[in-house]
């Protein structure tokens, strides 16, 4: 094995960057993707504040370990349903990819979404491409540049506080931690993931943008491998475009031997990682379609076929018949759609209370001075519900059987009751070293509240 | 620091991240952190606090596993 270190072609990978201006685009996928912003944003930004049954809509109570979800209460041993919902989570990214590439990342994933306010924003505070071109060439010193500098980074600023702060809020209640915060009375661990939270999205949706996509992000090294000739991927018509050029109007580009291509390098002006899409697929190319509005914008005035840059399939392209619907996307689809509404089901019916019963591990049995054969157990009950129930307690499984504790106990919501319990018998009664006997509770309010659990009694009987 | 050395921390450091991130769920979806604070005398801490620490723990943890993997992947002088 050579270990020849391979230095030359590891540092043009990682040439340093120089910074880029993506141009404003519009268009009907600029169009999809600020709605997908807004969507997004609002949700997390407004979720926090509204309040379902007394609690927060979302909220993952860490401190009291349990997860508030619309109006499902989640609890620690409720972890195989998130282990299901990442299954699902991967499922759909598996679809959407084989479907149309990296559609996550051009419209959905909170990289892409936190740099388009940032970029917004930036807009706003500097104007367009080239206004914020010609400022960055100005010298340090110059005032205007200063003030708008300072201005933008103020805005940024206060923006991604806003965001840790609501990051936060789905942790702690967010309007205690409002009042804690306008008090300056911010405990330290809150303040540090407030902090914390809030340079991640100051430093990934400000300054390193892209870069996140190219070297930090997992997903775009292994999504090509998902990719088969018939995706919908953005792909630029060569066939069509070339040979590009410039053009006069009014003449035939027939005539000059050119393509619908006037190589106007609008497609690279806009791209966020500053690639060309007339190069090829490239893995930098998340996927966010804003070269086909720009492009679609140029046909358009020219009088030309919009698509010049369009999503299609390699096939396509090849002339080929390229199928959208093939074996992968229907089995990715029944796989999804019977694991997620397996989850939703599971998820609406299960019980809202636990019983878990612990023998005594200190003494199999005891005998009293009237001959009376006893078990002891600990009962735990466990009401995961978002409501106070009562619930009748039974013992079955052995004729005979007494316990100790009341027929009908109180559990208020999301309390776990434990109770010493005694269960005695006439050894008449008992035919079996090992008899199994069932405890059960049932809510007197819902009888679906219910479960039961199996244990063991024993007694002094030779097998 | 050279960019090779930065490249090679951000490398150790980013993924560690997540993977402390998963541990930390996993982990702390079985064990109760109030628990664990008292077991080792340290009733003081609030569970935020038990949360962020065990966090940290395991962002140390797998960041030493990923500085070793780049320690013997490295070649040895002659």
């Amino acid at each position: 094995m050579s270990h020849e270190p391979n230095d030359s072609i590891e540092s043009s990978l990682f040439v340093k960057r120089k910074k880029l201006y993506p141009r404003e685009v519009h268009g009907l996928f600029a169009t999809l993707r600020i709605a997908g912003v807004v969507l997004l944003l609002g949700m997390f930004y407004f979720l926090p504040w509204i309040n379902l049954n007394e609690h927060q809509i979302i909220l993952f109570d860490l401190p009291a370990r349990k997860f508030y979800i619309f109006h499902w209460v989640f609890w620690p041993q409720d972890f195989i349903y998130l282990a299901l919902l990442l299954i699902c989570a991967a499922l759909a990214l598996f679809l959407f990819t084989a479907l149309a590439g990296r559609l996550w990342c051009g419209y959905a994933c909170p990289q892409t979404v936190w740099t388009e306010v940032f970029l917004w924003i930036e807009r706003k505070v500097e104007g367009t491409r080239s206004q914020q071109m010609k400022l960055d060439a100005l010298p340090n010193s110059n005032k205007r540049k200063i003030s708008l500098k300072i201005t933008k980074h103020s805005i940024w600023l206060t923006f991604s506080l806003f965001t840790g702060f609501t990051f936060v809020g789905f942790f702690t209640p967010i309007r205690e931690l409002y009042f804690s915060v306008i008090q300056f009375q911010l405990g330290p661990w809150e303040s540090f993931w407030l902090l914390f939270y809030s340079t991640a999205t100051y430093g990934n949706a400000g300054w390193l943008r892209e870069q996140v996509c190219m070297y930090m992000c997992p997903y775009a090294r292994f999504q090509s491998a998902m990719l088969d000739a018939n995706t919908l991927l953005i792909s630029y018509d060569a066939e069509r475009g070339e040979s590009r050029g410039r053009r006069k109007r009014g003449t035939d580009p027939k005539e000059d031997n050119l393509g619908d291509c006037i190589d106007c390098s609008l497609c690279v002006q806009v791209c966020p990682t500053d690639i060309d899409i007339r190069d090829g697929l490239q893995y930098e190319c998340i996927g966010c379609a804003a070269c086909i509005d720009a492009c679609d914008g140029v046909m358009e005035k020219m009088g030309y076929e919009k698509g010049l840059v369009k999503y299609t399939t390699e096939n396509a392209l090849e002339g080929k018949e390229s199928k959208i619907i093939r074996p992968r996307i229907i089995l990715y689809s029944i796989l999804l759609i019977s694991i997620l509404s397996g989850v939703l089901y599971s998820i609406e019916t299960r019980s809202f209370v636990e019983l878990d019963v612990i023998r005594d591990r200190n003494s199999l049995y005891r005998e009293d001075f009237e001959g009376m054969i006893s078990n002891t157990y600990t009962i735990k009950v466990l009401n995961m519900d978002t409501i106070d129930h009562q619930f009748e307690f039974k013992t079955t499984g052995l004729e005979g059987l007494t316990v100790s504790i009341k027929e009908l106990i109180d559990v208020k919501a999301g309390q776990v009751l434990e109770i010493p319990l005694q269960a005695i018998i006439d050894p008449i009664n008992l035919t079996e070293p090992t008899t199994e006997i069932y405890f059960s509770v049932s809510a007197t309010d819902n009888d679906k509240v219910s479960t039961i659990t199996e244990s063991r009694f024993l007694g002094p009987i030779e097998p | 620091m050279d960019n090779k050395k930065k490249r090679l921390v951000i490398g150790i450091l980013w993924p560690s991240f997540w993977m402390a991130c998963i541990t930390s769920g996993v982990v702390f979806s079985a064990i109760d952190p109030t628990e664990l604070a008292k077991q080792n005398g340290f009733e003081s801490l609030s569970d935020l606090a038990v949360y962020s620490i065990g966090f940290f723990f395991f962002w140390g943890i797998c960041a030493w596993t990923g500085f070793f993997s780049i320690i013997f992947s490295q070649r040895t002088s002659k």
